[in-house]
Protein backbone atom coordinates (compact mmCIF):
# COMPACT_ATOMS: atom_id res chain seq x y z
CA UNK A 1 0.00 0.00 0.00
CA UNK A 2 1.54 3.65 -0.97
CA UNK A 3 1.59 6.09 2.07
CA UNK A 4 2.66 9.58 2.07
CA UNK A 5 5.21 11.19 4.00
CA UNK A 6 2.53 11.94 6.85
CA UNK A 7 0.88 8.91 6.69
CA UNK A 8 4.31 7.16 7.38
CA UNK A 9 5.37 9.20 10.26
CA UNK A 10 2.05 7.95 11.93
CA UNK A 11 2.42 4.66 10.80
CA UNK A 12 5.94 4.80 12.45
CA UNK A 13 4.88 6.40 15.69
CA UNK A 14 6.28 9.38 15.13
CA UNK A 15 2.71 11.03 15.55
CA UNK A 16 2.12 9.37 18.39
CA UNK A 17 0.80 5.77 20.14
CA UNK A 18 -2.64 6.21 19.15
CA UNK A 19 -2.04 7.72 14.99
CA UNK A 20 0.20 4.38 14.96
CA UNK A 21 -2.04 2.26 16.67
CA UNK A 22 -4.37 3.41 14.34
CA UNK A 23 -2.39 2.91 11.30
CA UNK A 24 -1.05 -0.13 11.81
CA UNK A 25 -4.59 -1.38 11.82
CA UNK A 26 -6.43 0.56 8.56
CA UNK A 27 -2.74 -0.45 6.76
CA UNK A 28 -3.93 -4.15 7.71
CA UNK A 29 -7.45 -2.98 6.35
CA UNK A 30 -6.42 -1.35 3.30
CA UNK A 31 -3.90 -4.62 2.44
CA UNK A 32 -7.26 -7.19 3.22
CA UNK A 33 -9.63 -4.49 0.06
CA UNK A 34 -6.90 -4.47 -2.35
CA UNK A 35 -6.70 -0.69 -1.62
CA UNK A 36 -3.86 1.22 -3.02
CA UNK A 37 -3.63 4.38 -1.31
CA UNK A 38 -5.83 6.07 1.91
CA UNK A 39 -7.89 9.06 1.28
CA UNK A 40 -8.09 11.47 4.16
CA UNK A 41 -11.63 11.95 5.29
CA UNK A 42 -13.86 15.39 6.48
CA UNK A 43 -15.82 13.82 9.18
CA UNK A 44 -16.99 10.25 11.02
CA UNK A 45 -21.01 9.62 11.12
CA UNK A 46 -21.28 6.99 13.60
CA UNK A 47 -24.50 5.27 14.33
CA UNK A 48 -23.18 2.98 17.36
CA UNK A 49 -21.94 4.00 20.47
CA UNK A 50 -18.31 5.62 19.43
CA UNK A 51 -17.29 5.85 22.99
CA UNK A 52 -17.46 3.04 23.97
CA UNK A 53 -14.54 1.54 21.42
CA UNK A 54 -12.87 3.44 23.66
CA UNK A 55 -12.63 1.16 26.30
CA UNK A 56 -10.65 -1.56 24.85
CA UNK A 57 -7.62 0.32 23.44
CA UNK A 58 -4.36 -0.17 25.17
CA UNK A 59 -3.65 2.57 28.20
CA UNK A 60 -1.01 4.53 26.33
CA UNK A 61 -3.29 4.60 23.14
CA UNK A 62 -6.10 5.91 24.86
CA UNK A 63 -4.23 8.43 27.08
CA UNK A 64 -2.98 9.72 23.81
CA UNK A 65 -6.11 9.88 22.14
CA UNK A 66 -7.25 12.07 25.07
CA UNK A 67 -4.30 14.22 24.25
CA UNK A 68 -4.46 15.09 20.70
CA UNK A 69 -8.35 14.13 20.26
CA UNK A 70 -9.91 13.20 17.13
CA UNK A 71 -8.63 14.30 13.43
CA UNK A 72 -11.90 14.95 12.46
CA UNK A 73 -15.23 15.86 13.85
CA UNK A 74 -17.11 12.79 14.97
CA UNK A 75 -21.19 12.51 14.72
CA UNK A 76 -22.35 9.69 17.09
CA UNK A 77 -24.82 8.68 19.33
CA UNK A 78 -24.66 7.33 23.16
CA UNK A 79 -27.89 5.58 25.26
CA UNK A 80 -29.24 6.23 27.53
CA UNK A 81 -31.59 9.64 27.68
CA UNK A 82 -30.64 10.84 31.54
CA UNK A 83 -34.15 12.28 31.14
CA UNK A 84 -35.74 8.40 30.18
CA UNK A 85 -33.77 6.34 31.94
CA UNK A 86 -36.40 4.47 33.99
CA UNK A 87 -38.93 4.43 30.95
CA UNK A 88 -36.27 2.85 28.23
CA UNK A 89 -34.89 0.26 31.61
CA UNK A 90 -31.99 0.77 32.52
CA UNK A 91 -29.94 1.21 35.97
CA UNK A 92 -28.42 4.25 37.45
CA UNK A 93 -25.52 2.88 37.10
CA UNK A 94 -25.65 2.37 33.29
CA UNK A 95 -26.93 6.37 33.26
CA UNK A 96 -24.38 7.75 35.18
CA UNK A 97 -21.68 5.65 33.03
CA UNK A 98 -23.05 7.20 30.10
CA UNK A 99 -22.54 10.55 31.33
CA UNK A 100 -19.07 10.04 32.30
CA UNK A 101 -18.89 8.94 28.71
CA UNK A 102 -20.63 12.12 27.23
CA UNK A 103 -18.55 14.25 29.12
CA UNK A 104 -15.17 12.93 27.75
CA UNK A 105 -17.18 12.87 24.08
CA UNK A 106 -17.30 16.33 24.81
CA UNK A 107 -13.59 16.97 25.58
CA UNK A 108 -12.40 14.82 22.53
CA UNK A 109 -14.57 16.38 19.48
CA UNK A 110 -17.22 13.66 19.57
CA UNK A 111 -20.31 14.92 18.80
CA UNK A 112 -23.54 13.17 20.86
CA UNK A 113 -26.83 13.47 18.35
CA UNK A 114 -28.44 10.68 20.33
CA UNK A 115 -29.26 8.87 16.92
CA UNK A 116 -28.07 6.13 14.83
CA UNK A 117 -29.17 8.85 11.64
CA UNK A 118 -27.00 11.40 12.30
CA UNK A 119 -27.67 12.75 9.24
CA UNK A 120 -31.25 14.02 10.34
CA UNK A 121 -29.49 15.53 13.26
CA UNK A 122 -26.08 17.74 12.28
CA UNK A 123 -24.32 15.79 10.31
CA UNK A 124 -24.64 16.75 6.84
CA UNK A 125 -21.55 15.76 4.48
CA UNK A 126 -21.51 17.96 1.54
CA UNK A 127 -21.96 16.14 -1.67
CA UNK A 128 -18.84 14.44 -3.22
CA UNK A 129 -17.07 14.64 0.01
CA UNK A 130 -15.26 11.36 1.38
CA UNK A 131 -16.25 10.85 4.93
CA UNK A 132 -16.95 7.47 6.97
CA UNK A 133 -20.31 6.20 7.96
CA UNK A 134 -21.66 2.44 9.21
CA UNK A 135 -25.13 1.71 9.69
CA UNK A 136 -27.70 0.49 7.78
CA UNK A 137 -29.52 3.36 6.96
CA UNK A 138 -26.89 6.14 7.41
CA UNK A 139 -24.32 4.61 4.98
CA UNK A 140 -27.03 4.45 1.86
CA UNK A 141 -28.44 7.85 2.74
CA UNK A 142 -25.31 9.57 2.76
CA UNK A 143 -24.00 7.99 -0.23
CA UNK A 144 -27.28 8.11 -2.50
CA UNK A 145 -29.37 10.93 -1.22
CA UNK A 146 -26.73 13.15 -0.29
CA UNK A 147 -23.87 11.96 -2.58
CA UNK A 148 -21.24 12.14 -0.06
CA UNK A 149 -18.73 9.00 -0.39
CA UNK A 150 -18.15 6.23 2.03
CA UNK A 151 -17.63 2.34 2.58
CA UNK A 152 -19.68 0.49 4.63
CA UNK A 153 -17.60 1.19 7.83
CA UNK A 154 -17.83 -0.75 11.33
CA UNK A 155 -17.42 1.25 14.53
CA UNK A 156 -14.23 -0.68 14.96
CA UNK A 157 -13.02 1.00 11.74
CA UNK A 158 -14.52 4.25 12.99
CA UNK A 159 -12.65 5.00 15.12
CA UNK A 160 -9.45 4.02 13.97
CA UNK A 161 -10.27 6.55 10.51
CA UNK A 162 -11.48 9.14 13.39
CA UNK A 163 -8.02 8.65 14.73
CA UNK A 164 -6.43 9.00 11.55
CA UNK A 165 -8.37 10.49 9.73
CA UNK A 166 -8.30 8.60 6.38
CA UNK A 167 -9.81 5.51 5.55
CA UNK A 168 -9.06 2.85 2.25
CA UNK A 169 -9.36 4.47 -1.01
CA UNK A 170 -11.37 1.91 -2.79
CA UNK A 171 -15.35 0.68 -3.45
CA UNK A 172 -17.71 4.26 -3.02
CA UNK A 173 -14.73 6.64 -2.49
CA UNK A 174 -13.77 6.14 -6.35
CA UNK A 175 -15.72 7.14 -9.23
CA UNK A 176 -16.01 4.05 -10.89
CA UNK A 177 -17.19 2.24 -8.25
CA UNK A 178 -20.20 4.39 -7.81
CA UNK A 179 -21.60 2.22 -10.97
CA UNK A 180 -24.87 0.73 -11.25
CA UNK A 181 -25.03 -2.87 -11.10
CA UNK A 182 -28.62 -3.90 -10.64
CA UNK A 183 -31.18 -2.40 -12.78
CA UNK A 184 -35.01 -2.51 -11.06
CA UNK A 185 -37.89 -1.64 -12.91
CA UNK A 186 -40.69 -0.40 -10.36
CA UNK A 187 -43.89 -1.02 -11.70
CA UNK A 188 -45.95 -0.64 -8.47
CA UNK A 189 -47.51 2.01 -6.61
CA UNK A 190 -45.57 2.93 -3.49
CA UNK A 191 -47.71 4.28 -1.22
CA UNK A 192 -46.16 5.03 1.61
CA UNK A 193 -43.09 4.41 3.80
CA UNK A 194 -43.97 0.63 4.51
CA UNK A 195 -43.64 0.21 0.58
CA UNK A 196 -40.08 1.69 0.39
CA UNK A 197 -39.09 -0.44 3.22
CA UNK A 198 -40.62 -3.64 1.67
CA UNK A 199 -39.12 -2.70 -1.55
CA UNK A 200 -35.53 -2.42 -0.29
CA UNK A 201 -36.13 -5.61 1.76
CA UNK A 202 -37.14 -7.25 -1.52
CA UNK A 203 -34.24 -5.71 -3.89
CA UNK A 204 -31.73 -6.31 -0.90
CA UNK A 205 -32.46 -10.28 -1.25
CA UNK A 206 -31.98 -10.58 -4.78
CA UNK A 207 -28.06 -10.82 -5.25
CA UNK A 208 -25.89 -13.43 -3.60
CA UNK A 209 -22.60 -13.50 -4.79
CA UNK A 210 -20.28 -10.68 -3.71
CA UNK A 211 -19.68 -7.79 -5.59
CA UNK A 212 -16.35 -6.43 -4.05
CA UNK A 213 -16.23 -3.80 -1.75
CA UNK A 214 -18.87 -1.46 -3.41
CA UNK A 215 -21.21 -4.18 -3.18
CA UNK A 216 -25.03 -4.40 -4.97
CA UNK A 217 -25.33 -0.87 -6.21
CA UNK A 218 -28.86 -0.69 -7.11
CA UNK A 219 -30.57 1.68 -10.16
CA UNK A 220 -34.42 2.01 -9.64
CA UNK A 221 -36.54 3.84 -12.70
CA UNK A 222 -40.61 4.05 -12.22
CA UNK A 223 -40.25 6.01 -8.61
CA UNK A 224 -43.10 8.78 -9.26
CA UNK A 225 -44.36 11.41 -7.10
CA UNK A 226 -43.59 13.01 -3.90
CA UNK A 227 -40.46 10.96 -3.00
CA UNK A 228 -40.12 11.90 0.93
CA UNK A 229 -36.84 11.98 3.49
CA UNK A 230 -38.40 9.67 5.62
CA UNK A 231 -39.66 7.46 2.72
CA UNK A 232 -35.67 6.96 1.76
CA UNK A 233 -34.35 6.41 5.40
CA UNK A 234 -36.37 3.22 5.80
CA UNK A 235 -35.49 2.19 2.24
CA UNK A 236 -31.84 2.22 2.53
CA UNK A 237 -32.29 0.45 6.02
CA UNK A 238 -34.01 -2.44 4.38
CA UNK A 239 -31.59 -2.81 1.64
CA UNK A 240 -28.97 -2.75 3.95
CA UNK A 241 -30.55 -5.27 6.42
CA UNK A 242 -31.44 -8.35 3.71
CA UNK A 243 -28.20 -7.13 1.17
CA UNK A 244 -24.83 -5.80 0.71
CA UNK A 245 -25.77 -2.27 -0.20
CA UNK A 246 -24.09 0.80 0.72
CA UNK A 247 -25.40 3.08 -2.19
CA UNK A 248 -28.57 2.86 -4.40
CA UNK A 249 -29.66 5.26 -7.31
CA UNK A 250 -33.54 6.39 -7.95
CA UNK A 251 -33.39 7.43 -11.67
CA UNK A 252 -34.86 11.26 -11.89
CA UNK A 253 -34.17 11.44 -7.51
CA UNK A 254 -30.89 11.10 -6.35
CA UNK A 255 -27.97 13.48 -7.69
CA UNK A 256 -25.90 10.62 -9.18
CA UNK A 257 -28.39 9.41 -11.35
CA UNK A 258 -30.49 12.07 -13.19
CA UNK A 259 -30.37 9.60 -16.16
CA UNK A 260 -30.60 5.75 -16.22
CA UNK A 261 -27.07 6.47 -18.29
CA UNK A 262 -25.39 8.40 -15.72
CA UNK A 263 -26.46 5.82 -12.81
CA UNK A 264 -24.42 3.46 -15.53
CA UNK A 265 -21.74 6.20 -16.30
CA UNK A 266 -22.47 5.33 -19.91
CA UNK A 267 -22.70 1.59 -20.15
CA UNK A 268 -25.10 -0.50 -21.41
CA UNK A 269 -27.09 -1.25 -18.11
CA UNK A 270 -27.74 -5.04 -17.66
CA UNK A 271 -31.37 -6.40 -18.09
CA UNK A 272 -33.98 -4.98 -15.58
CA UNK A 273 -35.64 -6.99 -12.95
CA UNK A 274 -39.13 -6.22 -12.28
CA UNK A 275 -40.78 -5.60 -9.22
CA UNK A 276 -44.80 -5.18 -9.58
CA UNK A 277 -47.52 -5.26 -7.43
CA UNK A 278 -47.38 -9.05 -7.26
CA UNK A 279 -43.58 -9.06 -5.74
CA UNK A 280 -44.46 -5.82 -3.38
CA UNK A 281 -47.21 -8.31 -2.26
CA UNK A 282 -44.57 -11.24 -1.44
CA UNK A 283 -42.38 -8.13 0.11
CA UNK A 284 -44.46 -7.53 2.72
CA UNK A 285 -45.71 -11.42 3.32
CA UNK A 286 -41.82 -12.80 3.56
CA UNK A 287 -41.13 -9.84 6.34
CA UNK A 288 -43.61 -10.83 8.91
CA UNK A 289 -43.12 -14.68 10.53
CA UNK A 290 -46.68 -15.26 10.02
CA UNK A 291 -47.23 -16.07 13.74
CA UNK A 292 -50.69 -16.01 15.89
CA UNK A 293 -52.29 -12.13 15.10
CA UNK A 294 -52.69 -11.19 18.88
CA UNK A 295 -50.44 -8.03 19.53
CA UNK A 296 -48.32 -7.33 22.54
CA UNK A 297 -45.94 -4.89 21.53
CA UNK A 298 -45.58 -2.30 18.79
CA UNK A 299 -42.29 -0.73 17.66
CA UNK A 300 -42.51 2.36 15.46
CA UNK A 301 -39.20 4.27 14.63
CA UNK A 302 -35.98 1.58 13.63
CA UNK A 303 -34.62 3.92 12.27
CA UNK A 304 -35.50 6.99 14.24
CA UNK A 305 -38.41 9.01 13.42
CA UNK A 306 -38.55 12.68 12.34
CA UNK A 307 -40.77 14.77 13.69
CA UNK A 308 -42.68 14.91 10.97
CA UNK A 309 -43.30 11.07 11.38
CA UNK A 310 -44.09 11.93 15.13
CA UNK A 311 -46.86 14.41 13.48
CA UNK A 312 -48.33 11.71 11.40
CA UNK A 313 -48.76 9.34 14.22
CA UNK A 314 -50.34 11.98 16.39
CA UNK A 315 -52.82 12.24 13.98
CA UNK A 316 -53.48 8.96 14.44
CA UNK A 317 -53.25 8.53 17.95
CA UNK A 318 -55.17 11.81 18.83
CA UNK A 319 -57.96 11.07 21.16
CA UNK A 320 -57.30 7.03 21.26
CA UNK A 321 -56.33 4.88 23.46
CA UNK A 322 -54.07 1.95 23.05
CA UNK A 323 -55.83 -1.25 24.29
CA UNK A 324 -54.72 -2.20 27.75
CA UNK A 325 -51.81 -4.92 28.13
CA UNK A 326 -49.86 -3.49 24.77
CA UNK A 327 -46.31 -1.97 24.83
CA UNK A 328 -46.19 0.54 22.39
CA UNK A 329 -42.32 2.40 21.54
CA UNK A 330 -41.87 5.28 19.38
CA UNK A 331 -38.25 5.66 18.83
CA UNK A 332 -36.94 8.72 17.53
CA UNK A 333 -33.31 10.98 18.07
CA UNK A 334 -33.04 13.78 21.06
CA UNK A 335 -33.11 17.10 18.54
CA UNK A 336 -36.76 15.19 16.97
CA UNK A 337 -38.63 14.36 20.35
CA UNK A 338 -37.97 18.42 21.51
CA UNK A 339 -39.15 19.74 18.29
CA UNK A 340 -42.27 17.42 18.90
CA UNK A 341 -42.64 18.74 22.25
CA UNK A 342 -42.82 22.32 21.43
CA UNK A 343 -45.64 21.90 19.61
CA UNK A 344 -47.51 19.46 21.43
CA UNK A 345 -47.20 16.59 19.03
CA UNK A 346 -45.51 14.72 21.91
CA UNK A 347 -48.00 15.29 24.57
CA UNK A 348 -50.85 13.70 22.25
CA UNK A 349 -48.48 10.77 21.56
CA UNK A 350 -47.99 10.03 24.82
CA UNK A 351 -51.90 10.87 25.91
CA UNK A 352 -52.36 7.26 24.21
CA UNK A 353 -50.48 5.71 26.50
CA UNK A 354 -47.34 5.20 23.89
CA UNK A 355 -43.66 5.70 24.90
CA UNK A 356 -41.87 8.09 22.79
CA UNK A 357 -38.27 6.99 24.04
CA UNK A 358 -35.18 8.98 22.49
CA UNK A 359 -31.33 7.89 22.10
CA UNK A 360 -32.76 4.29 22.50
CA UNK A 361 -32.84 1.82 19.42
CA UNK A 362 -35.71 -0.99 19.86
CA UNK A 363 -32.82 -3.30 20.63
CA UNK A 364 -30.85 -3.49 23.17
CA UNK A 365 -29.86 -3.98 26.93
CA UNK A 366 -32.11 -2.00 28.86
CA UNK A 367 -35.13 -2.89 26.94
CA UNK A 368 -36.28 -6.39 25.89
CA UNK A 369 -39.24 -8.46 25.89
CA UNK A 370 -39.48 -11.48 27.87
CA UNK A 371 -41.16 -15.01 26.63
CA UNK A 372 -43.18 -15.40 23.86
CA UNK A 373 -44.24 -11.74 22.46
CA UNK A 374 -46.19 -11.17 19.10
CA UNK A 375 -44.48 -7.66 17.86
CA UNK A 376 -46.12 -5.35 14.98
CA UNK A 377 -43.38 -2.74 13.11
CA UNK A 378 -43.44 -0.71 10.05
CA UNK A 379 -39.46 -1.58 9.99
CA UNK A 380 -38.18 -4.35 8.03
CA UNK A 381 -35.34 -3.79 9.94
CA UNK A 382 -36.38 -4.02 13.21
CA UNK A 383 -38.55 -7.32 11.97
CA UNK A 384 -35.64 -9.21 10.44
CA UNK A 385 -33.21 -8.66 13.41
CA UNK A 386 -35.93 -8.80 16.35
CA UNK A 387 -36.53 -12.91 16.21
CA UNK A 388 -32.96 -13.74 16.78
CA UNK A 389 -31.26 -10.75 18.90
CA UNK A 390 -32.21 -12.40 22.30
CA UNK A 391 -31.64 -15.89 21.17
CA UNK A 392 -28.28 -16.29 22.88
CA UNK A 393 -28.58 -13.18 25.39
CA UNK A 394 -32.07 -13.91 26.91
CA UNK A 395 -32.67 -17.98 26.81
CA UNK A 396 -36.86 -18.94 26.63
CA UNK A 397 -37.71 -15.00 24.89
CA UNK A 398 -38.98 -15.79 21.40
CA UNK A 399 -40.39 -13.19 19.31
CA UNK A 400 -42.73 -13.37 16.23
CA UNK A 401 -42.99 -10.10 13.83
CA UNK A 402 -45.86 -8.92 11.64
CA UNK A 403 -45.05 -5.89 9.45
CA UNK A 404 -46.95 -3.19 8.23
CA UNK A 405 -47.41 1.05 7.70
CA UNK A 406 -47.99 2.94 10.23
CA UNK A 407 -51.35 2.95 9.71
CA UNK A 408 -51.56 -0.82 10.50
CA UNK A 409 -49.32 -0.82 13.39
CA UNK A 410 -51.52 2.14 15.41
CA UNK A 411 -54.60 -0.17 14.53
CA UNK A 412 -53.20 -3.46 16.18
CA UNK A 413 -52.56 -1.21 19.28
CA UNK A 414 -56.19 -0.02 18.99
CA UNK A 415 -57.54 -3.47 18.45
CA UNK A 416 -55.49 -5.87 19.64
CA UNK A 417 -54.90 -8.01 16.70
CA UNK A 418 -52.99 -7.80 13.30
CA UNK A 419 -54.61 -7.17 10.29
CA UNK A 420 -53.64 -7.39 6.83
CA UNK A 421 -54.00 -3.98 4.75
CA UNK A 422 -56.16 -4.44 2.17
CA UNK B 1 -7.63 -37.94 2.59
CA UNK B 2 -6.22 -40.47 0.36
CA UNK B 3 -8.14 -41.51 -2.45
CA UNK B 4 -9.99 -38.13 -2.49
CA UNK B 5 -10.16 -35.95 -5.29
CA UNK B 6 -7.91 -32.98 -4.84
CA UNK B 7 -8.11 -29.29 -5.91
CA UNK B 8 -5.88 -26.34 -6.05
CA UNK B 9 -7.22 -23.08 -5.92
CA UNK B 10 -5.11 -20.10 -6.18
CA UNK B 11 -6.29 -16.58 -4.93
CA UNK B 12 -4.85 -13.93 -2.54
CA UNK B 13 -4.04 -13.18 1.01
CA UNK B 14 -6.96 -11.09 2.77
CA UNK B 15 -4.93 -12.23 6.16
CA UNK B 16 -2.05 -14.40 6.28
CA UNK B 17 -1.93 -17.71 8.56
CA UNK B 18 -2.46 -21.44 7.59
CA UNK B 19 -5.40 -23.72 8.96
CA UNK B 20 -6.88 -27.03 7.75
CA UNK B 21 -10.42 -28.67 8.73
CA UNK B 22 -13.38 -29.34 7.23
CA UNK B 23 -15.81 -27.31 5.39
CA UNK B 24 -18.82 -25.29 5.78
CA UNK B 25 -19.86 -23.81 2.38
CA UNK B 26 -22.90 -21.83 0.83
CA UNK B 27 -23.32 -19.83 -2.02
CA UNK B 28 -25.72 -17.23 0.11
CA UNK B 29 -24.55 -14.57 1.78
CA UNK B 30 -24.03 -14.23 5.22
CA UNK B 31 -25.63 -11.70 7.82
CA UNK B 32 -23.72 -11.43 11.26
CA UNK B 33 -25.03 -8.53 13.14
CA UNK B 34 -27.84 -8.31 16.08
CA UNK B 35 -28.17 -12.49 16.02
CA UNK B 36 -27.37 -13.58 12.91
CA UNK B 37 -23.86 -14.99 13.98
CA UNK B 38 -25.00 -16.32 17.23
CA UNK B 39 -22.14 -16.32 19.75
CA UNK B 40 -22.15 -20.30 20.02
CA UNK B 41 -20.66 -20.11 16.55
CA UNK B 42 -24.51 -20.94 15.13
CA UNK B 43 -26.11 -19.13 12.03
CA UNK B 44 -29.22 -17.62 12.72
CA UNK B 45 -31.38 -17.28 9.91
CA UNK B 46 -34.90 -18.03 8.31
CA UNK B 47 -35.03 -19.52 5.03
CA UNK B 48 -31.18 -19.50 4.71
CA UNK B 49 -29.59 -22.79 3.62
CA UNK B 50 -27.25 -22.93 6.40
CA UNK B 51 -29.82 -21.88 9.18
CA UNK B 52 -29.00 -23.79 12.63
CA UNK B 53 -25.40 -25.24 11.10
CA UNK B 54 -22.59 -23.56 13.30
CA UNK B 55 -19.19 -22.75 11.77
CA UNK B 56 -17.12 -23.73 15.08
CA UNK B 57 -13.69 -24.78 13.60
CA UNK B 58 -14.84 -25.00 10.01
CA UNK B 59 -13.37 -23.48 7.07
CA UNK B 60 -16.52 -21.11 6.17
CA UNK B 61 -16.95 -20.94 2.52
CA UNK B 62 -19.27 -17.86 1.73
CA UNK B 63 -19.68 -14.91 -0.80
CA UNK B 64 -19.47 -12.22 1.19
CA UNK B 65 -20.80 -10.20 4.26
CA UNK B 66 -24.76 -9.08 4.36
CA UNK B 67 -26.74 -6.54 6.87
CA UNK B 68 -26.16 -4.47 9.53
CA UNK B 69 -22.44 -3.17 10.78
CA UNK B 70 -22.58 -4.93 14.04
CA UNK B 71 -21.57 -8.17 11.55
CA UNK B 72 -17.44 -8.03 12.99
CA UNK B 73 -18.73 -7.52 16.64
CA UNK B 74 -21.04 -10.79 16.51
CA UNK B 75 -18.13 -12.66 14.67
CA UNK B 76 -15.59 -11.45 16.99
CA UNK B 77 -17.80 -12.23 20.28
CA UNK B 78 -18.51 -15.68 18.85
CA UNK B 79 -14.09 -16.30 17.73
CA UNK B 80 -13.56 -15.20 21.47
CA UNK B 81 -15.94 -17.54 22.82
CA UNK B 82 -13.64 -20.17 21.04
CA UNK B 83 -16.21 -20.72 18.33
CA UNK B 84 -15.14 -18.78 15.99
CA UNK B 85 -14.39 -20.63 12.23
CA UNK B 86 -10.77 -21.63 11.44
CA UNK B 87 -10.27 -19.83 8.44
CA UNK B 88 -12.59 -17.74 5.99
CA UNK B 89 -12.50 -18.22 2.66
CA UNK B 90 -14.83 -15.87 0.18
CA UNK B 91 -15.17 -14.86 -3.51
CA UNK B 92 -13.89 -11.37 -2.34
CA UNK B 93 -12.96 -9.15 0.69
CA UNK B 94 -15.63 -6.70 1.85
CA UNK B 95 -15.01 -4.45 4.69
CA UNK B 96 -17.01 -6.43 7.64
CA UNK B 97 -15.34 -9.87 6.53
CA UNK B 98 -11.71 -8.19 6.09
CA UNK B 99 -11.97 -6.68 9.82
CA UNK B 100 -13.29 -9.46 11.27
CA UNK B 101 -10.10 -11.68 10.33
CA UNK B 102 -7.82 -9.21 10.90
CA UNK B 103 -9.39 -8.45 14.62
CA UNK B 104 -9.53 -12.50 14.98
CA UNK B 105 -6.59 -13.19 13.54
CA UNK B 106 -8.40 -15.75 11.19
CA UNK B 107 -6.56 -16.73 7.78
CA UNK B 108 -8.64 -15.49 5.01
CA UNK B 109 -8.44 -16.15 1.13
CA UNK B 110 -10.10 -14.27 -1.87
CA UNK B 111 -10.19 -13.23 -5.63
CA UNK B 112 -9.75 -17.22 -5.96
CA UNK B 113 -9.38 -18.82 -9.78
CA UNK B 114 -12.37 -20.12 -9.09
CA UNK B 115 -15.68 -19.61 -7.56
CA UNK B 116 -15.06 -21.15 -4.06
CA UNK B 117 -18.81 -20.91 -2.76
CA UNK B 118 -19.40 -23.55 -6.47
CA UNK B 119 -16.03 -25.86 -5.59
CA UNK B 120 -15.88 -26.17 -1.82
CA UNK B 121 -18.88 -28.42 -0.52
CA UNK B 122 -19.72 -28.78 2.78
CA UNK B 123 -18.04 -31.82 4.55
CA UNK B 124 -14.96 -31.49 1.95
CA UNK B 125 -12.05 -31.25 3.54
CA UNK B 126 -9.88 -27.90 3.16
CA UNK B 127 -6.35 -26.83 3.71
CA UNK B 128 -6.08 -22.95 3.57
CA UNK B 129 -2.50 -21.20 2.58
CA UNK B 130 -3.46 -17.58 3.32
CA UNK B 131 0.13 -16.21 3.16
CA UNK B 132 0.63 -18.05 -0.41
CA UNK B 133 -3.17 -17.30 -1.38
CA UNK B 134 -3.54 -21.36 -1.31
CA UNK B 135 -7.33 -22.83 -0.55
CA UNK B 136 -6.26 -26.88 -1.54
CA UNK B 137 -9.50 -29.44 -1.16
CA UNK B 138 -10.12 -32.44 -1.03
CA UNK B 139 -13.84 -34.00 -2.23
CA UNK B 140 -16.31 -35.59 0.07
CA UNK B 141 -17.44 -37.08 -2.86
CA UNK B 142 -16.35 -36.74 -6.69
CA UNK B 143 -20.10 -36.06 -8.02
CA UNK B 144 -20.30 -32.30 -6.15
Amino acid sequence: MYLTREEEKMHSGERGPAREWAMNYLVAYGEALDAESFVEISSVGCGGIYIDTLKGVPRDVYRDIVKRRMAVPVYSWCIPDPEQWQEGGFTPEAVEKHRELNELSGKLGIHVTGTCANYLVGWIPIFGSHVASDESSQVPYINSVLGARSNRETLESLLRIGIAGRTPFCGLHTDEERQGNLLVRVDAELRDASAYAALGDYVGRIRQESLGVSGDIPVFTGIKGDVRPEYLVGFGASLATTGNVGLYHLVGVTPEARTLSEAFQGEKPPEAVTVGEAEMKEAFTQISTQGPDEIDWVVLGCPHYTVDQLYQLSKRLEGKKIKKGITFWVLTSPAHREMSKLTGILNTIKGSGASVLSQCWSILDGLHPEGYVVAATDSPKFAYYAPKIWRATHPGTHVDVWFGGMEDCVSAALTGKWREAT
Amino acid sequence: MKGRTRIILHGRKAFGGVAEGEALSTTRRLSGSMGGLQPTGEICERGHELDGASFKGKILVFPCSKGSTGWVIAFTKAAENGNGPLALVTQTADTYTAQAAILTRTPMVVDLDADPCRVIATGDWVRVDADHGLVEIHKKNLQT
